[in-house]
């Protein structure tokens, strides 16, 4: 790591001297840039029999809707808003066994009812005149059938004079509290955890830079430190003895994530996308993630972008499949999430983005049209998930999005 | 061109933002990448 990090700094300490314009950068605009809006349907569904529910074995399944719904909105030249919002709709069979089969009636969640996720987020940003130092505020809010989140955040970019360079610190707060729901089997004899909050604080700093006009990097360092009820209520554990109760994970954990992301063009019709990340944390988990994604131009305004993701983890400390923890330990979880395990994931996206919007004229001076749409998006992927060496999970996730200018 | 292609932009894309969420609860590591490393419960 030290390695990385070292190499990097000798990188971006070689300034290179290309002006370019990006997204955060601000030029003087004599007209204010439009308002856009962004519309995401997904579809997510997982299927695998691990679940933690039952104690590291049993169904997986789950479908999940999301619809999601992105603002941003120019005030003036230096200052815009934002707002973001959304629903998650999806049935889940490993929820379900919460309660035994026998009492649907009176269970909290199903495979064959609906249960829903809304989230929310607000944004303001201010960029300085001289347009190279931007703050963001941020806050936000979800709630589903089992745990109310609220969060919020701030974060300051600061470009170099030559717009080459940037450095964005970020830090992040998250509260969320538990509605205590644990395994019928278990309610009557569970002794009460003293918490039934969880907050996380997160702080991160990004460097950017433009090596020359075909090559961009920026290295991102996180900290997270996680803070009360971390485990998850209704998970079981079985122990050796054949006994079970819940999941009980430390009540702290911080988590060191350092990412590199490279973009590079390669031609006119060609550019590599490429990302790393290491992974540490104090539960035990190393990680690696590798990714790598190639726009590729086929046609004018369609690009196709096939990638592939591989992720390697080890597993944590306190991890162990069904029924191989010992009843004396003091923290046990069977979820397969923090087992060891080898991740691949490989997928397509389509983008059409036409000049002018799609359908319409090509002509400026008969773009009269208050609301366009800029552009159509289709993403497809494949997820499998290994467990010593046997596929634990697979998932497929299909991803619509749309968006729009408003004059 | 170059540079100002959406393409060439770092980070995480609106597009594949959900996928970033699900591995994040799939996995045992997430962060570095521009989205959110916790909040939510993701406990299915």
């Amino acid at each position: 790591v030290q390695l990385i990090i070292l190499s990097i700094y000798i990188l971006f300490s070689c300034n290179a001297s290309i002006a370019q314009s990006q997204d955060d950068s601000i030029v003087s605009h004599e007209e204010l840039d439009p308002a856009t809006m962004n519309f995401i349907f997904s579809y997510y569904e997982q299927d695998g029999d691990h679940s933690p529910v039952t104690g590291g074995i049993g169904d997986e399944e789950l479908h999940d809707y999301i619809f999601k719904i992105l603002v941003n909105v120019p005030l003036n030249n230096n200052l815009s808003m934002s707002s973001s919002g959304g629903v998650d709709l999806y049935t889940s069979a490993s929820t379900d066994n919460i309660n035994n089969e026998h009492d649907q009636l009176v269970t909290e969640t199903s495979a064959s009812y609906i249960d829903a996720r809304f989230y929310g987020k607000m944004g303001v940003k201010s960029k300085r005149n001289d347009g190279r130092t931007t703050i963001g505020l941020n806050g936000g809010f979800s709630k589903e059938w089992d745990l109310g989140s609220l969060n919020g955040g701030m974060y300051l970019a600061h470009f170099s004079k030559d717009k080459n360079s940037q450095i964005k610190l970020r830090a992040y707060y998250f509260h969320d509290k538990w509605d205590m729901i644990y395994p019928e089997e278990l309610r009557k004899t569970i002794i009460e955890p003293e918490h039934d909050v969880k907050q996380l604080f997160d702080a991160s700093i990004t460097l950017t830079q433009v090596f020359n006009k075909r090559l961009k990097a920026s290295l991102t360092i996180e900290s997270v430190y996680q803070y009360g009820f971390l485990s998850t209520p209704f998970h079981r554990v079985y122990f050796t003895d054949t006994t079970h109760y819940i999941e009980r994970l430390p009540d702290q954990r911080f988590k060191l994530p350092i990412g590199l992301y490279m973009t590079y063009y390669m031609n006119d019709w060609s550019i590599l996308r490429t990302y790393y990340r290491y992974y540490s944390d104090d539960f035990g988990i190393k990680a690696h993630t590798f990714e790598f994604e190639i726009p590729l131009k086929v046609l004018p305004f369609i690009v196709v972008s096939p990638f592939y993701r591989f992720h390697t983890q080890t597993g944590s400390e306190y991890f162990k499949p069904f029924a191989k923890h010992d009843i004396n330990s003091i923290y046990h979880s069977s979820d397969h999430d923090l087992a060891p395990l080898n991740a691949h994931k490989i997928g397509i996206g389509f983008k059409y983005s036409p000049l002018f919007g799609v359908l319409n004229k090509m002509d400026l001076s008969k773009l009269t049209k208050k609301l366009r749409l800029k552009k159509l998006e289709l993403r497809v992927s494949k997820y499998f998930r290994m467990y010593e060496s046997r596929l634990s999970l697979k998932a497929f996730m299909a991803t619509l999005g749309t968006s729009y200018s408003i004059k | 061109m170059y540079l100002n292609d959406e393409d060439m932009d770092l980070g995480i894309r609106s597009i594949e933002a959900e996928e970033s969420s699900f591995e994040s609860y799939r996995e045992g590591a997430s962060g570095a990448n521009g989205e959110k490393v916790g909040g939510g419960c993701g406990c299915n």
